[in-house]
């Protein structure tokens, strides 16, 4: 097992590694005077976190993101449980998710601005909109198709409901509720993104829209590879949450 | 409800019979699974359902352990009607059906967890039943990290631990290797003589049916029927490698064979 993972972290490195060496390549040759080298963004994000601008935006930008991904997964999961545990309700939601799924949501955002206004709240709900809907059918899907024999298993060792929800439905279905919330969460950041271009500027979406007006364009790209990393950060830690919570065969490993 | 405790394991299969009284069973289709089968499976027996893919015999399984509902008929076991799963029959799956994300010993303990028995005393049983099935040392790995047939020894281990009287096998080794299943038949013959349970086994093999059997029940394809009663009788003083050289093992095979041999495209 050890090799593997040897061998893979190697190859994850030197994937990451390509891109690295051509956007570097791009920036030099260059593909475009608005589209700066790798090295001329890096020196330019040290600039903007030593002097706290881009530390700064990224506090405020995470701010309606951890509400609204909070509340997407708290929603998302219990809708799509809900949908997935009883044909009862399969109806009312699913139909409904799979129309929001297949739309272009930011078309949403200038209602949203008429109803809430341009502050924290619309911001919010517009990370909602772009996350619940595959939460919810992830998880609708990953509680539907629970592996039938599972499902006679704990029935014929006399598992009442709620222990064969609990004890087999629930971490049988953990994994693709996860992808789904690895999907929510990056959904989620092109909401906060989209709301602080499109709504009012504030945080990163600021940071990009000013150096972009003022063609500091190493800024901007600093700007956005920060949310970019950002968002990497914060699959990884849902990543370790779901090891910890519902996958020791993994932790075993 | 009580679980029974360790002690009072092997004891109370021997009495236990299972009764199939004018059982039948259609599918949406409609598909006619199963027509008006009777069959008496006496305790302390290992009695093998056998007939061509499609005859309903896992369908028949499955309605004794009460997963199904028949269209048709009563299922008695130990003398009372089946209504639903019970705790004196206890099922062993095609595929495992193991938590993947549980160790071995959950596993085998997972049918006792489901019944409220507390972690210290429910592992002590699983530990005696994993040593039985010959899986020690393996307590603490993962479904994933065993072989195919030492997942399906989890599975029996799981069905063992709940004590159980009726051990309702589903073509349990239908999965597995033919090297790793003959070792799996002999162990279970040595199982069937200490465990002293009735044991129902599905198997669409000839061979592991009178090899494995006490009494075959030989089903008609579909509509299953129950065509024939065979007992194959042979003495289990035999080693299993003189069993498969015995005349009377190779032409019992060979005589069901020429029954089953026209409903075989």
């Amino acid at each position: 097992m050890s090799r593997f993972d040897y061998r893979s972290t190697a190859l994850r490195v030197a994937s990451v590694g390509i891109v690295l060496a051509a956007w570097e390549y791009a920036g030099r040759v260059p593909v475009s005077i608005a589209f700066p080298s790798l090295s001329d963004t890096v020196q330019s994000a040290a600039q903007m976190v030593s002097d706290g601008s881009l530390i700064r935006a990224l506090g405020i930008t995470i701010v309606p993101l951890v509400i609204g991904i909070a509340l997407s997964t708290v929603v998302g999961v219990l809708l799509g449980l809900a949908t997935g545990l009883s044909r009862r309700t399969e109806w009312l939601g699913i139909p409904l998710f799979l129309v929001l799924q297949a739309a272009p949501l930011a078309a949403l955002i200038p209602m949203l601005v008429l109803a809430y206004g341009v502050g924290l709240a619309s911001k919010v709900l517009v990370v909602c909109i772009m996350a619940v809907p595959v939460i919810v059918l992830n998880s609708y899907k990953a509680v539907r198709y629970t592996p039938v024999s599972l499902l006679e298993m704990g029935r014929s060792f006399l598992g009442s409901r709620r222990q064969v929800i609990f004890k087999i439905i629930l971490p049988a279905a953990s994994p693709v509720i996860f992808a789904g919330l690895r999907l929510g969460t990056a959904a989620g950041f092109v909401g906060a993104v989209l709301a602080e271009l499109l709504i009012s500027p504030t945080g990163i979406g600021d940071l990009i829209t000013y150096h972009q007006s003022v063609a500091e364009y190493p800024q901007m790209y600093a700007a956005i590879a920060s949310v970019i990393l950002l968002s990497a950060v914060f699959l990884e830690i849902l990543d370790r949450v779901e090891v910890k919570l519902f996958r020791p065969e993994r932790r075993a490993i | 409800m009580t679980a029974p405790g360790p002690q009072s394991a092997s004891t109370a299969g021997a009495a236990a019979a299972v009764g199939v009284r004018g059982v039948s069973m259609v599918y949406p289709g409609p598909v006619q699974a199963l027509q008006n089968v009777d069959l008496d499976i006496p305790g302390g027996e290992l009695t093998t359902l056998l007939g061509p893919s499609g005859c309903g015999k896992t369908t028949l399984l499955k309605i004794i352990a009460g997963l199904i509902q028949p269209a048709a008929g009563t299922v008695l076991v130990n003398g009372r009607p089946v209504q639903g799963p019970g705790p004196e029959r206890a099922f062993v799956f095609q595929d495992f059906a193991l938590l993947p994300w549980a160790s071995v010993i959950r596993n085998v303990a997972f049918g006792l967890e489901l019944r409220g028995v507390p972690v210290s005393e429910r592992e002590a049983v699983a530990e005696k039943y994993i040593a039985e099935i010959g899986l020690v040392g393996f307590e603490r790995k993962y479904p994933h990290e065993l072989s195919i047939g030492m997942r399906q020894r989890v599975g029996l281990a799981r069905a063992l631990a709940v004590k159980a009287d009726v051990l309702l096998m589903d073509e349990p080794f239908s999965a597995i290797d033919e090297q790793t299943r003959r070792k799996f038949q002999e162990d279970m013959l040595r199982l069937v003589s200490v465990e002293r349970r009735t044991f129902v086994f599905v198997t669409h093999s000839i061979e592991e049916a009178v090899y494995l059997s006490d009494r075959i029940a030989l089903l008609t394809p579909r509509p299953g029927r129950i065509w024939k009663i065979i007992e194959p009788r042979l003495s289990r003083a035999l080693s299993p490698d003189q069993i498969r050289r015995e005349p009377a093992y190779l032409d019992m095979v060979e005589s069901i064979w020429h029954d089953l041999k026209h409903y075989v495209e």
